[in-house]
């Protein structure tokens, strides 16, 4: 029964995909697809209660597995609540081919529920590499745009390579155990289990955007506003850190696992920061800052703590949302998201302060939600030394200092005349207030108690953070969010360009030209050389055959002549009258085809006569 | 009788054809869907009655020829063989069906495909290795006048030169064929009595020369590199219908011919040479993706992944005759997962050459460079080309996937290192499938094509027959793997 959950929305999709093209009306659209996705989350609330499970058997040693853990139950509710705003949000604001736009998002929330709920690496692959053919669909949405299409082929291909861990892995779980189920990931060697780890890793990394891999979800802007709003806060980004927060039972006896996986985490939580408070542009500074915080996940993950990891996703996702989304409108209104244009432009009062509290999140300002998962994954870092620790707190610094920057550039626009930014409809606007409804509605997380509700609830262990981390960790944070707006305010109103330093940055360090040069270019040369090279191979093989023809009717000439006349039999006939009509066709080569024909009969002719002999022999 | 039945009624058809001179084009073309689709449905029929606990081989028909030397005409099926033959029944249906340019000479060119179809079908359905090496053979005249009278650019050429290359392949399978029949005692051409006998255990070199001969027959038909070069010019030129056969059907015939013959009748021999056959698996995965990813031309571009896939084919049959006993879990997989690919490839790129037969009735070029931004202008061919790009580059939930699953798995548990290398492979392909749909539907629509219009009724419905499999094998594939478990079970674990 759990198979409904994922069937829903994709057959939902299909099906009402044509009624959308015929009937173009707005509301209808966003409501049918809203009520879809939310069917979708009643489903799952209701599936958790009664137990569901599903299986489909593809052979006797293939079998298709879904199923519920805590864990997973909260990732499942979260997909379609976060969701189903930003559908409704991209059906009442978004422009042309809307309905494959609307379809394909909720097809694609179908996939990655598949994916959370996967209990096998087959389910888990299959959904993990669709979500990424979807990702490829939606990023390159404006066709016209050449520069898309590249930046989805781009986003498709950098996930793809770590997709390849995640196939070493399913062929070591099967090589090991037989099957391909969770459950039996425990029966492996050490050894297995170490290149079972390295491919999961390498894959989660690569899907959540972690270094070296960050760059791809900068080409993911290409994607109308929504839709990036949709990969970053609740599906495709998040695949990584569900996946190995499900998986983290397992991982953590491999000894490199921990350390691997927590200094990946904080070095895309700094540089990701660094690269948000560099961009001059809305839309990767947001990118940025998601890199950052699924490395602060991963962090949690790599503490021991997968349940931080969780809770982080959950409010991470509820306020990135929203301001994708504003974001989105106001860009749009802007006619681009450079900061500049931005703040040149007046967003509505309601809009910015919607804006601002999700903003505040961001910035992991107290008593909101997402600064105590932040707490959370700082203190579990603690477990593992000051230093990690510490640099959770300057990461938090940090994404105060970026949000700073956003704020400002919304705040300066406040003052200017002229149409202000919205977005179009109660519906679109709707979608933005509930998301964040959700972020202030997660404060309470701050109350004593909550952490044991929690623990209860998610059957896993929450840290405890020390007075001095959290004084440090808001210092920080108030710090951040002072200098960010001052800085940036400054450099608005100065109109002052961005400097070398902050487009190196803001470039993520130069990686996507690093790999440009190092591996697409010289992959490409190869492929263009070895096509080259066939190319003239294919003549040279063609001269040989002719050649060896030439050579083979000489010698048919001088020898072969008595032997054509004396077996005139079954294939030789055939393929004389086959010549014959060839003959009508054309004559130029045909002294070739006889030869190769009398080869065959004289070949067959010293067989039969081989035969004869070994069988007189024998 | 149903099998000589599947046979005797394209040949028939065809021989109305050729002998009615006066038969129009109209008729000829619904003539030829009609006959067409016999035995697609006899097969369907075959494929309902065929017992998946059963024995290998089922609903054989027989009946003596030349009993002394061990002739006879023999027809059955196995789980491989009626898979493929239903996959081919299919295509051969489709290409017959897809418009095309016939130049005058309808009668003529249905003739041919109907012939065509009855030495392909012919080829999967022989229990006899003598009756297997002539409908192979009879393939290639059913494929050079195809290529020759109906293609363009240099046709002709690419048909001789097609025909002698294959020529040259099916020559050194005769040697390797008598070599085979002569050892075998009683002298017979049977299949089951060979497979039985396995008339070469032991016969050291002898033995090793005789393999050599098939692989190399084997190896130019499916083709492996280095033996591939005929594909890319036969291919180019043939009319999109005898593209999407040649690659769709003819090719499975390499691959068929290796599991049917040198696999099954020569087990030790060939568990000797897996190796490096699929080492050469390998190297053509990855050269035929790279020199694909290098090619200007859409019909090249996918000509040469077939190269690519009929490399993961090869590789798995490899691994699952690699050793005798041991690893049955993983080359029972990697049997499988060859036999999907085989269908696979047949239904993807078959789909895939019909479209590029589509994009040539609308614009007289393959160029990709030539095309551009045509998602908005003919959406339902972009949507058919996505899907069957997606598939081809090995999308879960298409059918390429789990084909190319079973054989990564399978491989990894035989040769672990060369699955892993061939693992590139999907990256590759990725790439230049991206590549292809960039070019082809994104960015501003060239003036030339402002009219261009979207796919006919009928190019859509045969089309999206193909790539609805595709998407039913991709999803459920249980029923395929079922008939096909049928074979490895006693291929590979011997039961």
């Amino acid at each position: 029964m759990l198979w409904l959950v994922p069937l829903l929305p994709v057959l939902a999709s299909v099906l009402l995909y044509p009624w959308w093209k015929v009937s173009p009306s707005r509301p209808a659209m966003a409501l049918s697809a809203m009520v879809v996705v939310l069917a979708t989350l009643a489903l799952v609330a209701w599936g958790a209660g009664a137990g569901w499970g599903g299986q489909l058997g593809w052979s006797d040693r293939l079998q298709l597995e879904l199923g519920l853990t805590p864990l997973t139950t909260v990732a499942a509710l979260v997909v379609p609540l976060v969701a189903a705003p930003i559908i409704g949000f991209a059906a009442s604001h978004e422009g042309e081919r809307l309905p494959r736009l609307v379809a394909l998002m909720v097809a694609f929330t179908g996939v990655m529920e598949l994916l959370v709920l996967a209990r096998d690496l087959l389910t888990l692959l299959i959904a993990w590499e669709i979500v990424g053919a979807l990702s490829w669909a939606l990023i390159g949405h404006q066709f016209q745009d050449r520069e898309r299409g590249r930046h989805a082929s781009q986003a498709f291909l950098t996930t793809r390579t770590g997709d390849l861990g995640l196939y070493i892995a399913a062929f070591v779980v099967f090589q090991q155990t037989g099957t391909l189920a969770y459950d039996s990931l425990g029966q492996m060697s050490p050894a297995a289990t170490s290149v079972f780890a390295a491919g999961v890793t390498l894959a989660a990394l690569s899907k959540s955007a972690q270094l070296p891999f960050a760059p791809w979800l900068f080409s993911a802007m290409s994607g109308p506003a929504p839709v990036s709003a949709l990969l970053h806060a609740a599906t495709m980004v998040a695949a990584g850190v569900l996946l190995l927060m499900q998986l983290q039972p397992i991982l953590q006896g491999v000894p490199w696992f921990g350390p691997a996986l927590m200094t990946v985490g904080l070095a895309t939580a700094i540089c990701g920061g660094l690269v948000a408070s560099s961009s001059g542009h809305a839309k990767q500074l947001l990118a940025g800052s998601t890199s950052a915080h699924y490395g602060l996940m991963f962090v949690a993950v790599a503490a021991g703590y997968p349940a931080v990891a969780l809770v982080h996703f959950a409010l991470h996702g509820v306020m990135k949302a929203p301001l994708f989304l504003i974001t989105g409108a106001a860009g749009h209104q802007a006619g681009g998201y450079e900061l500049h244009r931005i703040a040149a432009t007046p967003v509505s009062r309601a809009l910015r302060l919607a804006g601002l509290v999700a903003v505040l999140a961001l910035a992991g300002l107290p008593p909101l939600g997402a600064a105590w998962s932040k707490e959370q994954v700082m203190a579990a870092a603690a477990h593992s030394g000051l230093l990690p620790a510490f640099l959770v707190a300057l990461a938090g610094g940090l994404s105060a200092f970026y949000a700073g920057r956003w704020q400002a550039a919304f705040q300066a626009g406040a003052g200017r005349a002229g149409q202000a930014a919205d977005a179009d409809s109660v519906v679109a606007r709707g979608g933005v207030y509930v998301l964040v409804l959700l972020v202030v509605l997660a404060s309470p997380v701050w109350l004593p108690g909550s952490k044991a509700l929690l623990g209860d609830w998610l059957a896993s262990a929450f840290a405890t953070a020390r007075w001095w981390e959290l004084a440090l960790s808001l210092a920080l944070v108030l710090l951040g969010l002072f200098l960010g707006y001052r800085f940036s305010a400054q450099q608005l109103a100065a109109g002052s360009g961005t400097a070398t330093w902050q487009r190196f940055l803001a470039q993520w360090l130069m990686l996507p030209g690093l790999a440009q040069r190092t591996i697409v270019r010289p992959v490409d040369a190869v492929a263009v050389r070895l096509a080259t090279l066939d190319d003239r191979a294919v003549d040279a093989g063609v001269r040989a055959t002719a050649g060896l023809g030439d050579w083979l009717a000489g010698a048919g000439t001088r020898a072969g002549e008595w032997l054509l006349d004396g077996l005139p039999e079954g294939l030789a006939r055939l393929s004389g009258r086959a010549g014959r009509s060839i003959v009508q066709l054309q004559s130029g080569m045909t002294h070739h085809y006889y030869s190769t024909i009398a080869v065959g009969v004289i070949a067959m002719a010293v067989i039969l006569v081989l035969g004869l002999l070994t069988g007189g022999s024998s | 009788m149903i099998l000589t039945t599947t046979l005797a009624v394209p040949l028939i058809g065809a021989l109305v054809l050729a002998l009615w001179p006066g038969c129009s084009d109209t008729f000829a073309r619904r003539w030829a869907m009609a006959v067409s689709v016999v035995p697609l449905v006899l097969l369907l029929v075959a494929w309902a009655r065929f017992d998946t606990g059963g024995a290998m081989f089922q609903l054989v028909e027989e009946a003596t020829w030349v009993p002394s030397l061990g002739m006879g005409f023999r027809l059955g099926l196995d789980g491989i063989a009626l898979a493929i033959a239903a996959m081919s029944a299919l295509i051969f249906t489709g290409a017959i069906a897809y418009p095309v340019d016939t130049r005058g000479a309808a009668r003529q060119y249905y003739a041919w495909m109907l012939f065509l179809e009855t030495a392909s079908l012919g080829v999967f359905l022989a229990l006899d290795l003598l009756l297997f090496y002539v409908f192979f053979d009879l393939t290639l005249v059913g494929m050079y006048f195809l290529i020759g009278r109906w293609g363009h650019g240099k046709p002709q050429y690419a048909a001789l030169k097609f025909f002698l290359y294959t020529l040259l392949g099916s020559l050194f399978l005769l040697l390797a064929i008598l070599g085979l029949y002569l050892s075998a005692d009683p002298l017979t051409f049977d299949m089951r009595a060979l497979i039985r006998q396995q008339p070469l255990a032991g016969a050291g070199a002898f033995a090793g020369v005789v393999m050599a001969a098939f692989l190399l027959g084997f190896a130019i038909k499916t083709p492996l590199m280095p033996f591939h070069t005929w594909l890319p010019r036969a291919h180019v030129d043939a009319p999109a219908p005898a593209s999407a056969i040649l690659a769709g059907v003819l090719l499975k015939m390499g691959t068929y011919g290796l599991i049917r013959i040198p696999y099954s009748m020569m087990r030790e021999t060939f568990a000797a040479w897996a190796f490096p056959l699929a080492v050469l698996a390998v190297v053509s995965i990855l050269y035929g993706a790279l020199v694909a990813l290098g090619q200007k031309d859409m019909k090249r571009r996918i000509a040469y992944t077939s190269v690519n896939h009929m490399g993961y084919a090869v590789l798995g049959i490899a691994a699952a005759g690699a050793m005798l006993g041991g690893s049955e879990a993983a080359r029972s997989m990697a049997m499988a997962g060859a036999t999907v690919e085989m269908v696979a490839h047949g239904l993807i790129t078959g789909a895939l050459f019909l479209i590029a037969g589509s994009f040539w009735q609308r614009g007289e070029t393959y160029e990709l460079a030539d095309y551009g931004g045509l998602s908005g202008q003919t959406p339902k061919l972009a949507g058919v080309t996505t899907l069957a790009a997606f598939a081809s580059l090995g999308l879960p939930g298409l059918a390429g996937f789990v084909a190319e699953f079973h054989i990564f798995v399978g491989t990894f548990g035989v040769y672990p290192w060369l699955a892993a290398i061939a693992l590139l492979g999907i990256l590759i392909t990725a790439a230049l499938f991206l590549r292809m749909l960039q070019s082809l539907f994104f960015g501003q629509l060239p003036e030339r094509w402002k009219t261009m219009p979207d796919l006919s009724a009928v190019e859509l419905s045969v089309l999206s027959v193909l790539l609805l499999l595709v998407v039913i094998i991709g999803v459920y594939p249980a029923e395929l793997l079922d008939v096909i478990a049928t074979s490895t079970r006693a291929l590979v674990e011997g039961n």
